[in-house]
Parts: structure tokens; sequence; C-alpha cells
């Protein structure tokens, strides 16, 4: 059976550190100004602000990237088939196609995707992280791509590698004896706006 | 719980409300950022690069020393990442040392060394060589040295860089011994661990706890006014496997920390008040017997006699007496096949004593859970509920923080909990934690030979005493600073003293550094320093039970300098540099300290494998039983604390957090200045992508708080108090309770003043400690 890459990501784990936001922006070679993944403090207005009066407080964590979903909507609308969904599940973007048109923004209902708007601004400003990182312009979409580069070499996403407090698993979604498919099942694994039928590949445990 | 995903309740507007909170920032400038040079658009990397992976290690004083893989692409870092450790469970990396390429390669790095032109803190510079520089440094330091003597010099470090050589610790050390200066040093931190350690016969920072990795088979873990999943981000997942074996997590922090969100238990004490929850404890666990009388009895201090008078214990021989019930007599401690009698009153030649712990059971007697909720203002089934946890849900240990430590009479606190661990039995057994894992100074501690080659020695002075020698040029002639590893200015307190007592009497300041830090701003000599990355070393383990060595992963930036290269500068012109060889000739001396020779740790092997494991495994001590004390006995009575009235533990409020405190009615607020996930200290608070995430200084109040002055939410505010203030913008955090104002610690700059400001310098005899967090202050609208 073919692969179908996913993630799971365990929210009783994780602490919120940004560690997997900053990994990705190394690993990506992502600008200033925009991030692939992105760690929410749930209903608050600023990070780390938790809900309630003090002390009956309660806060959660939230790390969001793109969900390569099954049914991906972006797929759906991008009018010259620059996002499409490879033999692998992952929801990936041929940079080379994008005509900036964000029509896979507005489709996107998990906000995964970001928009260079300008020239990319770079600190440092040589190109960092792994070098088969395809390179993006002004004008054109970015998102997530499960670390693409690092993964078909046999590796793993770096988000994954980084996570302080281990709360990031990927594996092979298809494989019933794999790491991802074992923890959905028995931590019931749930997704994202699972209402909308997009069917994500990206599960959460809480 | 319901399992349904309804429960998540998203909405899209959720996520790009998160992603307003997370993004606000980009974009917002940072000095420097507006360099033409820096706004270059990408280019594509050619195919077929030249790349090589280097192992090198990130050592900034949140002391997980992790070991990353470096990747330098034509000449440049490009990546990092966590190095396999021989131990995988300390793989290890977090969100500051993915972000050392900015560090590195940052606008702002300083570059060459430089010279002040304009006044001290005007930010005016000249470039000059490093030549100029070595000959400014030794010339002033020469006509110092033959008008005031050579304590004229003070070296001055902090825990910047964990490395040897260029770290502040052994190469600091040989520098200022070599010159016979001062040298300024030592924890500002360490209130707790002095009473802590005490009763082990240990080193304040040396390895007395069980290694992280055992920590998963703890069944009660308290974290005491311990942030950890943000401070030490990569000893949670140690505490999370233990808890998700169901641990039971207690975390006591007067704030809602991450760290505490995630505990079963949150004891959300009043500032400065954990030592009445200690002794609430202790309370418990004596008048209900939870304690483990066997081990109390054969192990620690308790059935010792202390005599009424004197309160010091009964000695034969230099041996204190137990009561033996046996014989109805006080015999030597260690006296085979006695009964010792664990509490009671006895007369021994006529003198009258009591046990230690009957003493300690009277000391805590009013300590019953209803006063310490007064004292306290948590529920008093807490007090139950958490020392009966210790007790009985056991192994258990107590992981402190430096949260708590940071108010006056914090030893006391570690003496509380010391005493908690020594009474219930938990030491010795895997799944303790005996207040905090620290593995990295005894190879140093023991190779004095090293330190002082030439016979000489420096003045070791407490960082917190620098201020007042200076002003009163006693017992030192101070005129000039060295300072390294170290920004001064925002880690150290009153920081209105150093710029207007202080720095008016010192003739000269040289500050060795990456950064236009806030200290660099005030010297007259500035020095780049070298990156981690661009060096290599010997760097001492923090939480980690190896010793490792660093490889060099690119050239220095610029004219950047290891520190070590900058001491053999200013020593060769001072006709000293016969004690300054090469970095690999004296790592290796270095190295050469029985504890690591003995296990055939050598500098060529350490230089091979990086990390080698210098601990056995798994590291438990205290197995047997045996402390290092002059009894082998766990002493929480300390005899040498009888004038304090401290030999044991009482609960004192501090200078300034207490409630009934005459400050109070003016500045009813206390300033906490905690560590965040954004920095270590003050590094990495200029880094882009953190200043993406935490752009900016923020005074964080309850809104009940606020509301009260009038302030709304981003609001701009003046924190005050007689010593200084500061101005920056508020933020309504409900985490945060009443009475308090929270502000990062670490902050180079504000829109005006300083939390340092706010801070004073006033410490115990026994505990060189800034209690940073002892400190009212009042806030108004700006």
């Amino acid at each position: 059976m073919a692969k179908k890459y996913g993630m799971v990501i365990d929210l009783k784990r994780c602490i919120g550190c940004h560690t997997c936001a900053v990994a990705c922006k190394l690993e990506n070679n992502v600008p200033m100004g925009m991030f692939w993944n992105r760690v929410l403090t749930r209903e608050a207005s600023s990070i780390d602000l938790p809900q309630g009066n003090y002390p009956n407080l309660s806060r959660e964590y939230l790390p969001v990237a793109c969900q390569h979903c099954e049914n991906a909507p972006c797929v759906k609308v991008c009018p010259v088939g620059a996002t499409y969904k490879d033999p692998e599940g992952r929801v990936l973007i041929n940079y080379e196609r994008c005509i900036g048109c964000r029509y896979c923004m507005t489709a996107c209902p998990y906000n995964a995707r970001v928009f260079n708007w300008q020239e990319p601004v770079r600190i440092p400003a040589h190109d960092y992280g792994s070098a088969g990182v395809p390179q993006r312009k002004r004008g054109i979409v970015e998102k997530c791509s499960f670390c693409e580069q690092l993964v078909n070499a046999g590796g793993e996403p770096f988000c994954v590698t980084c996570c302080p407090a281990r709360a990031r698993k990927f594996g092979d979604l298809n494989d019933p004896d794999s790491e991802v498919a074992r923890l959905i099942r028995e931590r019931h694994g749930e997704r994202l706006l699972e209402d909308r039928g997009t069917k994500p590949q990206v599960y959460y445990l809480r | 719980m319901n399992r349904m995903s309804t429960n998540f309740k998203l909405s899209r507007r959720s996520f790009l409300k998160g992603t307003a909170a997370v993004a606000a920032a980009a974009g917002a400038g940072w000095a420097g950022l507006k360099a033409p040079g820096w706004l270059q658009p990408a280019t594509a990397a050619p195919p077929g690069v030249q790349e090589k992976v280097v192992r090198t290690i990130c050592s900034p004083n949140c002391w997980q020393t992790c070991n990353h893989l470096v990747t330098v692409r034509d000449g440049r870092v490009v990546k990092t990442a966590p190095a396999p450790m021989p131990d995988r469970e300390y793989d290890r990396i977090c969100l500051r040392g993915l972000s050392h390429i900015q560090r590195i390669y940052h606008p702002d790095r300083l570059k060459y060394p430089m010279r002040r032109t304009g006044a001290r803190g005007e930010g005016k510079w000249e470039r000059i060589s490093w030549d100029q520089a070595f000959n400014m440094i030794a010339d002033k330091f020469k006509e110092l040295r033959s008008q005031y003597g050579p304590q004229a010099v003070a070296v001055v470090h902090q825990s910047g860089n964990y490395g040897v050589l260029n770290g502040g610790y052994a190469g600091a050390y040989r520098f200022a011994g070599i010159l016979e200066s001062v040298l300024a040093s030592g924890s500002v931190d360490q209130a707790i661990p002095t009473g802590f350690a005490a009763a082990l016969g240990m080193g304040i920072f040396d390895a007395y706890s069980n290694e992280c990795a055992d920590w998963v088979n703890a069944r009660t873990i308290i974290l005491w006014g311990s942030a950890c999943a943000e401070s030490q981000i990569n000893e949670w997942h140690f505490i999370q496997e233990a808890v998700e074996k169901g641990a039971h997590l207690v975390v006591i922090d007067p704030i809602y920390t991450t760290t505490a969100q995630k505990a079963r238990t949150w004891v959300n004490l009043r500032p400065g008040s954990d030592t009445a929850f200690a002794l609430g404890m202790l309370n418990i666990i004596i008048s209900n017997k939870l304690y483990d009388a066997d081990y109390a009895l054969n192990n620690t201090c308790a059935p010792f006699l202390v005599r009424e008078d004197t309160r010091l214990f009964v000695r034969e021989k230099e041996k204190p007496l137990v009561w033996d019930t046996v014989t109805s007599r006080a015999v030597p401690f260690d006296t085979p096949g006695i009964k010792p009698a664990l509490e009671g009153d006895f007369a021994v030649s006529g003198v009258k004593c009591r046990t230690v712990f009957a003493r300690l059971k009277e000391n805590v007697r009013d300590y019953t859970p209803e006063k310490v909720a007064e004292l306290t203002g948590v529920k008093a089934e807490l007090v139950t509920r958490v020392a009966t946890l210790l007790a009985t849900n056991r192994p258990g240990g107590i992981k402190f923080g430096f949260g708590a430590d940071r108010y006056h009479h914090a030893d006391l606190l570690g003496q509380a909990l010391i005493t908690l661990l020594g009474l219930t039995g938990n030491i010795g057994k895997s799944g303790n934690i005996l207040g905090m894992f620290f593995a990295g100074f005894d190879p140093m501690v023991y190779n004095a030979g090293w330190l002082f080659p030439a016979g000489t020695f420096p003045k070791v002075l407490p960082l917190i005493q620098l201020q007042d020698t200076i002003i009163k040029q006693n017992p030192y002639p101070i005129k000039a600073l060295y300072i390294t590893c170290s920004n001064l200015l925002v880690q150290t307190t009153e920081r209105n003293k150093w710029l207007k007592e202080v720095w008016p009497k010192v003739d000269f300041v040289v500050a060795v550094d990456q950064f236009f830090n806030n200290t660099l701003n005030y010297a007259d000599l500035i020095l780049p320093a070298a990156h981690y990355y661009e060096t290599e070393e010997v760097v001492l383990a923090g939480d980690v039970p190896y010793i490792m060595y660093r490889q060099k992963a690119v050239d220095p930036v610029g004219e950047a300098k290891p520190d070590w290269e900058i001491y053999k500068g200013i020593a060769s012109r001072l006709g000293f540099s016969q004690y300054f060889g090469t970095i690999e000739e004296e790592s290796a001396k270095w190295l050469d300290v029985p504890l690591l020779r003995q296990q055939g740790i050598t500098y060529q092997r350490l230089r091979q494998e990086q990390a080698i494991r210098f601990l056995p495994k798994p590291y438990i001590p205290w197995q047997d039983g045996k402390f290092k004390t002059p009894t082998g006995r766990l002493e929480f009575y300390l005899e040498k604390k009888v004038k304090e009235g401290e030999e044991l533990p009482v609960f004192k409020w501090p200078l300034e957090a207490g409630p009934d405190n005459p400050l109070a009615a003016k500045y009813p607020l206390t300033l906490i200045t905690r560590h965040e996930k954004f920095r270590i200290h003050s590094q990495y608070e200029n880094q882009p992508w953190l200043r993406e995430l935490n752009p900016e200084p923020v005074a964080d109040l309850n809104p009940g708080e606020a509301q009260k002055r009038g302030i709304a939410d981003g609001a701009m505010v003046e924190v005050f108090n007689d010593r200084g203030h500061v101005v920056l913008k508020c933020r309504y955090n409900e985490a945060i309770p009443p009475g308090v104002v929270h502000i990062q610690q670490g902050w180079w700059y504000y829109p005006a003043g300083h939390h340092q400001e706010l801070t004073h310098a006033n410490f115990k005899a026994n505990t060189l400690n800034y209690s940073f967090f002892d400190v009212r202050v009042d806030v108004k609208k700006a």
C-alpha cells in the first residue's frame, strides 16, 4: 500500500515553547514575518495568556501548521495546479507554478499558509536550513511540507526532531503498526474542524 | 472526558486571532536590521555546495549544555540540530539554541575592538586594532597596579558561558590569579542551595541529586518555584514521563506558569511565604507520624542530643551523642547495637538535652495547616495533601528552581526542603529528586593546580559585594573592571547605584561580549567575543552526566576572539605569556584530574567522542545512606547557625515582600522578574525570531490591579519605587496574582529606566544571594 504521511501532536505534552516554530523557520529557510508552524494559545489575545480568573485558570497550547488534508480545499481551488497532493499523501506546492492568487489561503480553514508580500527578508541574509529546500520568491504562497527534503532522505520533520517535550510524532498513517497509527487508535486522536470534511492528516491527542 | 472534537470549539476566527498574536511583531524594527545589506533577497544555493557537519555545544546558564550538530555550508552556519548523546534521553535543543545563526550573523554583532569616543553611555565608538586594544589594557593595568597594587583591577564574570577556558570559570580564574587581581564572581542565585547542600556536606553546585534520567521513576514530584517547562525546557520531558507513569506533580508558584498548568496540584502561595508552607508540611509529617523513623534514626541527625543551654550537640571525642533506650544513657551516635531515642528530654552529665527531632517538632508545632493557610494564602488542605504525598507516595522528590530563591531568608527554605526529604526517607532511592541535578563543577574544583599555576591567587570577592567595595574602595582599591560572560548592568541589582556611584569611581571599564548590550554601552573599551560555535574547548556539564568538548564549527565573525586568546594577548604584554598556552595544551592539562583520569578520560579521547559520561549510570547518590558530613549523617541541624536562631528551619518574612511589611502601604505590589522561554538571562534578547514571538517588554498585571489604577490593557505604565523606575507597556494577565507585577527578566532596554533600578542588593551574611523578587513597587499610568 502507498504511504500516507501524517503527524500526531500530544497536547498533554506540549508546553507551548515554540521550539517547533523556530525549528521550522530554520530548516525551511522561512523569512522574517512568516511562520509555517505556529503555536497558538487557545482563545488568547496574546501568547501564553490563560483563560479564567486567578486562581481558577486553564491554558492550552495548539501548534498549527498545514494539516496535509486528505480532502484538501486548497488543492481544489488552485487554478494552476501549483498545490497538489503527492503520492505519499502530502499537500505540496510547486513554487514555480504558483501565481500568487491566494485562493488557497482563502480556502484553508486552518490559516496555515503564508504569502510573500515583498521580497523575503532573511536574518541572516544567506539561505539557511537544509540544502534541498526549494526557493520561494516574492508573490507566492508557501507552507509546511512535512519537511519533504528530510523525509525523502529517510528522516523526519525537523519540528519532530527538536520538540523538547517529545510531543510530536511522524509516520505512515496507512501502516497500522506505525507509532502514529497506534497513538491515534489508542488515544483517540482528534482532528481540527472535522465538520469541514477536510480530513486532516495531523491528529491531536488531549 | 468527552472525546468529541466539537470540544475544540475552534473557529476559523481563532486561527486568525492566534496568527495575529504571533505575527503582530513581525516587521517590528530591530536596531540595525534596516541596514540595506540585510534586506537583500536570498539567492538560490548552487548545487554541489561544500557542506560539513560539526558537533559543538550551546552553553549558557540554563545549564542544559545542549550538544548541537551544526551544518556549515560554504563556510557559514546554516543549521543547528540536536546531537545524539551517549544516552539518547539527553538529546536536546530548544528555540534559543535553534536561533544561533541569527546570533552569529546578527547585523549588530560586535566585530572589532572599539574605543569610546563620546561620554560613557553615549554610544560613540571608534574601531581600533587588537594590538592597540591589548596595549591600552596592558598600559592601564600596569599604571594602576604600580599606583594602587594588583587589586586595583577586578575581573568580573557571570555565567554567560560554561566553556572551561572561555567561559566565566577556569579561564577567568587563571587570568585573575596570575594578575593577583580581584575576581568578582560566584553565583548570585544560591540561597536555597546554601541551606540545602549544607546538610549533605556538599558544595552548593555539586552533583547531589539523582540524574534527570532517573526522575521518570518518581511517584511524587514537587517543583518548588521552578518553571522548568520554560527555563530548563530539556528537563521537562523527564518530569512529564514520570507523570505519564502516574506520578503526582505538585507545582508551588504564585504565578500560573506553563509548568503550573501541567500540575495536578498547584500551590499558588503568596510570594515569599514558601518556608511557611514547608514548615506546615513538616508539621503534618511529624504530627501524623508520616516520617520514615528508621531512616531518621540511622541516617540523619534526628536523634542527636542538643544541649538546651548552648543549642550545640553534646559530644564525646567529637562525636555527637544519642540517647540509647536500651542502656538509658547517652552514647556516641555510631555505637553498635544501640536503640537511639528519636524524641525526648534527657540529662547528660547534669546538662539538659533534647533530640534534634524533638526540637524540630517544637519548632514546627505552630505551623498548623490553618496557620499556614493564613500566612501563605492557600487552602489548609493543600498543606496536608502535599505533605502526605511526599511522605507516603514514594519515591518522591523536590526540585527547587530559583523562583523561591530570590527572597531574603531563602536559605531557610533550603534547610526546610532538605529536612523534608531526609525525614521522608526519599533520599538515595531511584526516583528521588534532591533539589537540582548539577554535575559540572567537580572536576574544576579539584584542579586548583591548573587554576593557579604561578602560586599566586586572585582575591575572590562575591559579585554581590562588588558595588559596595568599589564605592568604599575598601577592602580593595578597584579602579578598573574587566567584564566578561556578563551583562552586568542587566543581571545585577541597583542599576542606578552602578551608574551614579560605582562607575564614576572606576577609571577604566573593559567589557567583552558579542553585542552592544546595556553593559558594553557604559564601557570604555569593548572587545568582540567569539560565539560558542567559533572556538573549541572543554565544556562543563550542567544537568547532564558528561564531560564534553565543543569543536569549532566556523572561524569567528569579523575580528572576534575567544576569551582565552584575549587573556593571552593581555597577559603576554604584562610578562605572563608562559601561563597561556594553546587551547589544546591547556585543555589537556585541565582535564588531568583524578576523577577523570581513573576513568580513562583523556583529552585525545574527549576530542574524539566529545561527550563522555563521568558519573555512574544510573547516577543515584546516597544509596548507602552515608553523607559527606563529619558524622556521615544528613545533618539538617546546622550548629553554625545557632547565633541567628536558624539551626533548624524557621519562617521569617523576607525584607520587602511580606504582606505586613512597612513598605506595603506605599508600594502595594511585589515585583517578580521571571525567567521565560525566550532568553537565558539576558542572552538571545535581540534574536529576531525570538522577538517575533516576544516582541517587547511588558508589565504583566492582574486586570483587577490594573483597573484599580485606571490602567488600560496595552497602556504605557511606570513601575516605580524609591530606588528607581521603568516605563513599559502593561499587559492584562490573569496568570499573575493580585498584588504582583511581573516583568520578564533580561531585557536590555526599555522606553525609560530599567527593571534593575527597582531591585536591591541586600543579602544575608551567610548567603551571597540577590533577592531579585523581594522587591516592592507600585504602578501608575506613564
